[in-house]
């Protein structure tokens, strides 16, 4: 206890929002919760008191994350909470919008159903990496009470040891610092106002609040068998294969051919994989490919210009260019010194009017989860869900695990249509699907 | 464990059809285990839009209910008193607007802004056309206001349809066209001049001002039916203030605030409670969710 006292004295008591989750404040809404959910299934049944223990303990580990949302005059900001974090029964619908005034003021829940332990939290928190490394030192802690580990493996965080400023400093800036003379030769890049609308999936939604998780789950073996015929990444198979049932919802849903809009995906690229950062809160940034159905004859053109966007986009220099121009903005004095309320209506407004329009669906892939291998014994199953919102009815979230890979869609419209269309592909293509719903 | 003869993939146990196309699973003597589903169940008869769609009847039938026999009664009571339907008019005129603006989206499905925006926009003109008929019986005053708020719809509208033409050269023509016939309309209209810088200028561009405010708010601040009449009665009650204080300039030469205090204490209120249910509708969804079966 008293190295947790000195943990929680040495470290500061607010946190500025990252440079990417100063815009989720603005736009989190019920109508865009902006959650994701990681999860863990277990041999045996999920003792609630005990995980309460474990979360209590690795608490003063992740200051980071235990702090409430404040409003300040300029920005929003992060609080340390002193307030225990609450171990909460599972909900019918996953990454439903978190309210954290019922949740003893944490912007992240702890939700537990048989053998599942799942963290749900808001993106203004962290990203998918930085929770999975909290995920797995709950799991862990939650092991060594049971018993079942004696301690922390290598490769886990150790709940008993001090958070690093690595971990929580703005990692973008960090970026910046890092690459300051290299900066100085990129151009800038963004534009606020951006090109044409892509289409949008249209039809009856569900009620505010409920949502749909369709999970599929297919050996690994298949699914790298089918992206090796194409020459491509799995990430980028699943993402053509997404396109492609847009396309076709286009193609049903719009009947004049001439009034088809482009296609566009939003995927998120984990800064982590570019730069040795060891950062726990938003690292990651998004690149949309458009793809115009007018071009397209077959799925292998898809493939080839997926992956052709891929290579010419996802590179250092480019995401550098993205880094610079966030950070610009999200820095600039001018920009600095307008009330916080006022900023919120503009962000809303470019966001409703303007970002929104870009892209038709997100997917989002976290890799293969890996487990050290005392740990990896004691847990059956890793899993991840993105809550989609009302400007993209479905989103994708896939993982890898063990032998197998789940495709992970969450929707608010009332039919499963990218679904549908994408594991019946699969299937055509010789996969093993299993299907599994809410 | 089954497999969807359409889809081809494999179903978990419990579900009685394929997720994906809806086809029932033909296994009559499976048994499905509630115990082994991934999430638990919700109480189907929560969810649905039938539902909503009858809440929303239900709530148009009681405020027709309540403002046909607001109605009703002071009709009666004129009636009674004098023998004849004279003052009762105006109330029940003003009550039949504001049923329709209240009202009636009840009983629409579909309630886009624009729909909404045109019907009020223009039974606010024949509101005042017919309420100043009433009171002195011509349209003195009311065809100002009328066009004034025509003039709005219009510039209104534009936006709107600008969004989906995207085109410069049929906008700009739509734009002189509506100028200048509105303009033509206006100076036809017009009978003292004088009034127009001091008095109509003024209240037009406060219109303007709040009208687009407003426009500004409800976009950044969208979905949501309690904010747009927060925002709404609020404009229209700083809307009144304002114009209360280019009428009273206009008059008397100095700035007094009278008529619109009685509107201000009407919409303030009404503004705040449009507030206050936004909250409560958030802790209704939150208990309905927390404490499913």
């Amino acid at each position: 206890m008293k190295t947790n006292k000195q943990t929680e004295e040495n470290i500061t008591s607010w946190f500025r929002l990252d440079t990417s989750a100063k815009i989720y404040p603005a736009i989190e809404s019920p109508e865009e919760p902006t959650t994701f959910r990681l999860s863990m299934t277990l041999q045996e049944d999920i003792d609630a008191d005990l995980l309460q223990h474990a979360l209590n303990i690795i608490k003063p580990r992740f200051p980071y994350f235990n702090v409430y949302l404040r409003i300040g005059i300029f920005w929003h900001y992060l609080e340390q909470n002193p307030n225990p974090p609450i171990v909460w029964g599972e909900t019918p619908f996953p990454c439903e919008r978190l309210y954290p005034v019922y949740n003893n003021g944490f912007l992240y829940n702890i939700r537990i159903y048989k053998k599942r332990i799942a963290a749900e939290f808001l993106h203004v928190l962290t990203d998918g990496s930085g929770g999975f490394e909290f995920l797995k030192t709950l799991v862990c802690q939650y092991l060594i009470l049971k018993g079942k580990l004696n301690d922390f493996p290598e490769g886990i965080m150790r709940g008993d040891e001090k958070p690093l400023p690595e971990e929580y400093e703005d990692a973008f800036l960090n970026v910046m610092k890092l690459e300051k003379e290299h900066l100085k030769t990129l151009p800038k890049q963004r534009t606020l106002f951006t090109k044409d609308s892509v289409f949008k999936i249209r039809g009856p939604i569900l009620p505010l609040g409920h949502l749909r998780i369709t999970r599929g789950t297919i050996p690994f073996g298949d699914l790298k068998s089918i992206a090796k015929t194409y020459n491509a990444t799995v990430t980028e198979l699943l993402s053509a294969l997404y396109i492609e049932a847009l396309i076709h919802v286009q193609h049903d849903q719009v009947k004049n051919k001439a009034r088809h809009k482009p296609v566009g995906l939003t995927i998120p690229v984990n800064m982590r994989n570019f730069y040795p950062i060891r950062a726990m809160r938003n690292f990651s940034l998004f690149v949309v490919p458009r793809t115009d159905p007018k071009k397209v004859n077959s799925f292998e053109d898809i493939i080839l210009s997926l992956k052709d966007y891929m290579k010419g986009h996802i590179t250092r220099d480019n995401l550098l260019m993205m880094v610079k121009d966030n950070c610009t903005l999200g820095e600039s004095t001018l920009i600095r010194s307008v009330p916080v309320f006022i900023k919120n209506l503009v962000i809303r407004y470019i966001s409703n009017t303007q970002g929104h329009s870009q892209f038709s669906g997100v997917i989002t892939n976290l890799g293969a989860a890996r487990l050290p291998a005392e740990m990896e014994q004691h847990v059956d199953d890793v899993n991840i869900v993105l809550g989609p919102s009302i400007h993209s009815l479905t989103a994708c979230a896939v993982i890898g695990y063990k032998d197998r890979i789940h495709i992970n869609f969450g929707r608010i419209n009332k039919e499963p249509l990218i679904e549908k269309h994408l594991f019946r592909r699969l299937v055509e293509m010789g996969a093993h699907v299993s299907i599994k719903t809410n | 464990m089954s497999y969807c003869v359409h889809c081809g993939v494999k179903l978990a146990e419990y579900h009685e059809a394929c997720p994906l196309c809806h086809t029932k699973v033909m296994d009559p003597n499976a048994k499905i285990d509630p115990q082994t589903r991934d999430y638990p169940v919700y109480r189907e008869y929560l969810s649905g839009r039938s539902t909503n769609h009858m809440r929303r009847l239900l709530a148009g039938t009681i405020l027709t209910s309540v403002f046909s026999m607001y109605c009703i009664i002071l009709l009666l009571v004129n009636f009674i008193v004098n023998r004849q339907f004279s003052w009762s008019l105006i109330p029940v005129w003003s009550l039949m607007y504001l049923w329709f603006t209240v009202a009636y989206p009840f009983f629409r499905i579909k309630n886009t802004f624009f729909r909404l925006y045109t019907y009020d926009s223009f039974a606010t003109a024949v509101y005042l056309l017919v309420l100043n008929l009433i009171i002195s019986g011509d349209v003195h005053w009311a065809k100002f206001a009328a066009s004034g708020i025509i003039f709005i719809w219009i510039i209104m509208n534009g936006i709107f349809i600008s969004e989906r033409v995207k085109k410069w050269i049929p906008m700009i023509a739509y734009y002189i066209i509506a100028s200048v016939l509105f303009t033509a309309l206006f100076a036809f209209m017009l009978i003292d001049t004088a009034s127009i810088p001091t008095l109509i200028l003024p209240i037009y561009l406060a219109v303007l001002f709040f009208a687009l405010l407003s426009f500004f708010m409800i976009k950044a601040l969208v979905f949501d039916l309690y904010n747009f009449l927060a925002i709404i009665f609020f404009h229209a009650s700083l809307l009144s203030v304002a114009i209360d204080l280019i009428v009273s300039n206009f008059l008397t030469q100095s700035y007094s605030l009278g008529w619109s205090l009685v509107v201000i204490s009407a919409l303030l209120p009404l503004s705040l409670t449009a507030l206050m249910l936004r909250n409560i509708k958030k802790l209704r969804t939150y208990v309905a969710k927390k404490f499913h079966r």
